[in-house]
């Protein structure tokens, strides 16, 4: 395994694992603060209870979550120090920024993990829970506009080799950040909503503690329903932003090999990266050119404008694409029938209802993870986009395949713990 | 706005050596500890630093985040060629922060315990052991200019930076003194028998960081490093130096007296001289090389950066501080 490789293969790994502990960061004080506030005007047992039982997941993933961050503002340098060393003036902002949101967090959590019995207005202890679901989703929105600069890189010019023209402000309110931070704030809660909702509805079918995880499962279900119907708008957004921005990024997600006016969008098929071609896809006509410029005519570039060496790989890309706007389009479908369920509460004891929402546990992360390989993937082979090439930033240490085997086994053993805990949480709270 | 950043890069530095070293201490005096003791240490642990822990070690991200954006070559030195101690710090620091928290959320109290506390106390020896490597391997004078890094091979680039002697002891002295700043911060929360056996400990551990401390110059004074001629070239640092020594009196007076915050005072200021010590020596010229310097006021990013910067780190403070105040201060760290 050559260097590139392995520090490739290893940023992936770190990504894969961190995005779902970050996600459940971002999202789980929201759904406990929502117990807790239902716990305070009720007084009803049951939502103390699942307070209490979110707050210790949210703990444990907040450390780990925490812990594999720290793992990354390590590993960006270690693997990549010939981007840091350009990349820090320009666009640390977001992270010095993202320090501060999580240096609040650490704080609030503090209080209110500790502050039960300590703080005594029960509203300011609240707040601190609030707080957390505030900063933790802004650390989020500040890293993936770290991330959006790589894809829209901004605020500098690259003159004779040299870094000039600095402006970090520009550099963080570059043009994708919006639509890539909504995207992901609002996939963080469809992820986590079906999740968490789903696990607590299995509880349900086994007859467990049944009162506590139907409350659970609605809670959950009605962050992640609202979130579902919203963001294929955000993935509309984010198409558009990648058409303008990143043509060559569009093409692989779409498979797109040559130029055409129209363009008809794919679905589905198998690529043949070698001989440029698609099997078994469905093509509807002159959607790609409607759903990436909004007219039925536009022109779509394909791969064929950009050299070899400036192309992304091709199937990896399209088939994330696939599978993420698939499931987002499931899950939508599932939103809005939970939405109707609040109506219809009939519906909720329907075998087919229970199913899918059981089904639908993981189908989130996937999707998420999916997303941000079709983001990560289509960039190459540019570290930042079309000004410096992943394989110019690596750094020059020999045998980095062994590094990459240590965090491997890290974080495999990181999630096998955390797997473990959450199910002796379950079982406890069942008992 | 250079110097407001430096002086924050400073404040995260001491703040991360006094409290997240009270933190690994604690993991280091358990590690110490005999079986009885050990429970008693845990939980004494758990009530002291449990509602702060994580603020503790946010520090080093701040750390990490000014080097990053202010001194991108200082940065770049030091994920190059201290990678392989970086790495294993954060291999630490990953094994302490989840134990510990595996260890006290974890929703059943059996046999996995033992397994959690381990990895707590074998972690929480290793990271602070590789934070001093890191530091002694930037005074050195074992680190490679940047213009003789084409020029040197794997070994000198990569392994004798940091696996050198001066590094190793330098290892062994910060272990030494987080145990001892965190029998500190121990002993002004216990009382009777648990008041004593921490005494015990903070002495121990006191002895053991003047032993490595006085083996560190030793062994510079042996290879005839840099860093001692810089000591010893000025009287006004030499007298400091004298009172870091000499603040151990009234520390030890106050913990006899069962005093709880003047002895953490008394820490906090020696851990402040010591650091003041050596940015003044050294400043601008922080990283020690083989040959040639590199200052740290050297090929820096424009002003706009630090303008930034400077601003954003202000603003943080305004919210992180105050929060950070009454955090400490309603757990009972800095009040009676």
């Amino acid at each position: 395994m050559d260097t590139l490789i392995a520090a490739r293969m290893q940023m992936a790994t770190s990504m894969i694992f961190h995005i779902v502990f970050a996600a459940i960061g971002m999202v789980m004080p929201f759904l406990m603060i929502t117990a807790h506030y239902k716990w305070i005007k009720t007084g009803k047992e049951h939502f103390l209870a699942l307070t209490k039982a979110w707050q210790k997941g949210v703990a444990i993933f907040f450390v780990v979550g925490a812990v594999s961050g720290t793992m990354l503002s390590f590993e960006l340098g270690l693997l990549w120090p010939e981007f840091m060393k350009h990349a820090g003036p320009i666009i640390g902002m977001p992270f010095s920024l993202e320090g501060t949101a999580f240096f609040v967090e650490a704080i609030a959590f503090g209080f209110y993990i500790y502050g039960w019995k300590k703080i005594k207005n029960q509203w300011f202890h609240w707040t601190t829970g609030l707080i957390v679901g505030i900063s933790g989703l802004t650390s989020g929105i500040l890293v993936v506009a770290a991330n959006g600069w790589m894809n829209a890189p901004s605020g500098f010019d690259v003159i004779d080799g040299i870094y000039t023209n600095i402006d970090p402000i520009a550099a963080l309110f570059n043009d994708a950040w919006f639509s890539q931070a909504l995207h992901m704030s609002l996939a963080a809660f469809v992820a986590v909503g079906f999740s968490v909702g789903g696990l607590h509805l299995l509880q349900v079918k086994k007859g467990k503690n049944t009162l506590l995880h139907t409350t659970a499962f609605k809670i959950a279900l009605t962050f992640g329903s609202i979130a579902a119907i919203l963001i294929p708008f955000s993935g509309d957004l984010a198409a558009k932003d990648i058409a303008v921005r990143q043509p060559a990024k569009l093409a692989a997600m779409e498979a797109h090999y040559h130029t055409e006016k129209g363009a008809g969008l794919l679905i589905g098929g198998i690529i043949d990266e070698e001989k440029q071609e698609i099997k078994y896809g469905i093509k509807i006509p002159n959607a790609l050119s409607f759903l990436a410029f909004a007219d039925f005519d536009a022109e779509v570039k394909g791969l064929n404008e950009f050299p070899e060496d400036e192309r992304p790989p091709v199937a990896i890309t399209h088939y994330s694409f696939q599978i993420m706007v698939g499931i987002g389009s499931f899950l939508m479908l599932l939103g809005i029938l939970f939405l109707i369920s609040v109506k219809r509460k009939a519906l909720r004891s329907k075998k087919y209802f229970i199913w899918a929402f059981i089904l639908a546990t993981p189908l989130g992360f996937i999707a998420l993870e999916a997303g941000w390989i079709v983001t990560e993937l289509g960039r190459q082979p540019w570290i930042i986009n079309g000004v410096m090439k992943t394989k110019d930033a690596v750094t020059p240490i020999a045998g980095m395949q062994y590094s990459f085997y240590l965090y491997l086994i890290i974080y495999l053993s990181l999630s096998f713990v955390v797997f473990w805990l959450m199910n002796r949480q379950i079982k406890k709270l069942n008992a | 706005m250079i110097v407001i950043v430096i002086a924050f890069l400073f404040l995260s530095i001491l703040f991360y050596l006094v409290f997240g070293g009270a933190d690994f201490g604690v993991g280091v005096l358990e590690f110490l500890s005999n079986k009885k003791n050990k429970i008693i240490t845990k939980r004494t642990a758990y009530k002291v630093i449990g509602p702060v822990w994580e603020a503790n070690h946010i520090w080093l991200i701040i750390c990490i985040v000014i080097l990053w954006i202010g001194f991108p070559i200082y940065y770049n030195l030091m994920v190059t060629q201290l990678h392989f101690p970086l790495t294993l710090l954060l291999v630490g620091i990953i094994g302490r922060g989840t134990a510990f928290v595996f260890r006290h959320y974890d929703a059943y109290q059996d046999k996995s315990q033992q397994l959690y506390d381990k990895i707590f106390e074998w972690s929480s020896v290793f990271a602070p052991f590789f934070i001093g490597i890191t530091a002694g391997s930037l005074v050195s004078g074992n680190m490679i200019h940047p213009n003789d890094v084409a020029n040197s091979d794997f070994r000198t680039l990569y392994l004798d930076t940091w696996l050198n002697p001066f590094s190793i002891l330098m290892g062994f002295f910060v272990t030494s003194l987080f145990a001892f700043t965190s029998s500190i911060f121990i002993t002004g929360d216990t009382q009777d028998e648990e008041h004593k056996y921490y005494k015990k400990k903070a002495r121990r551990a006191n002895i053991a960081a003047i032993l490595f401390g006085v083996a560190l110059f030793i062994e510079a004074y042996i290879s005839d490093r840099f860093f001692l001629s810089l000591f010893l070239a000025h009287k006004f640092t030499f007298a400091i130096f004298i009172l870091v020594t000499g603040l151990i009196v009234p520390l030890w007076y106050f913990i006899k007296k069962e005093n709880k915050l003047l002895p953490r005072l008394f820490l906090g200021i020696q851990l402040f001289l010591i650091l003041f010590v050596w940015s003044y020596l050294a400043f601008p010229n922080l990283i020690l090389f083989k040959s040639g310097t590199l200052s740290i006021l050297d090929n820096t990013p424009p002003d706009v950066v630090y303008n930034t910067l400077g601003v954003a780190l202000l603003t943080a403070a305004v919210f992180v501080l105050p929060g950070l105040y009454h955090l400490f201060k309603t757990f009972g760290l800095i009040s009676k």
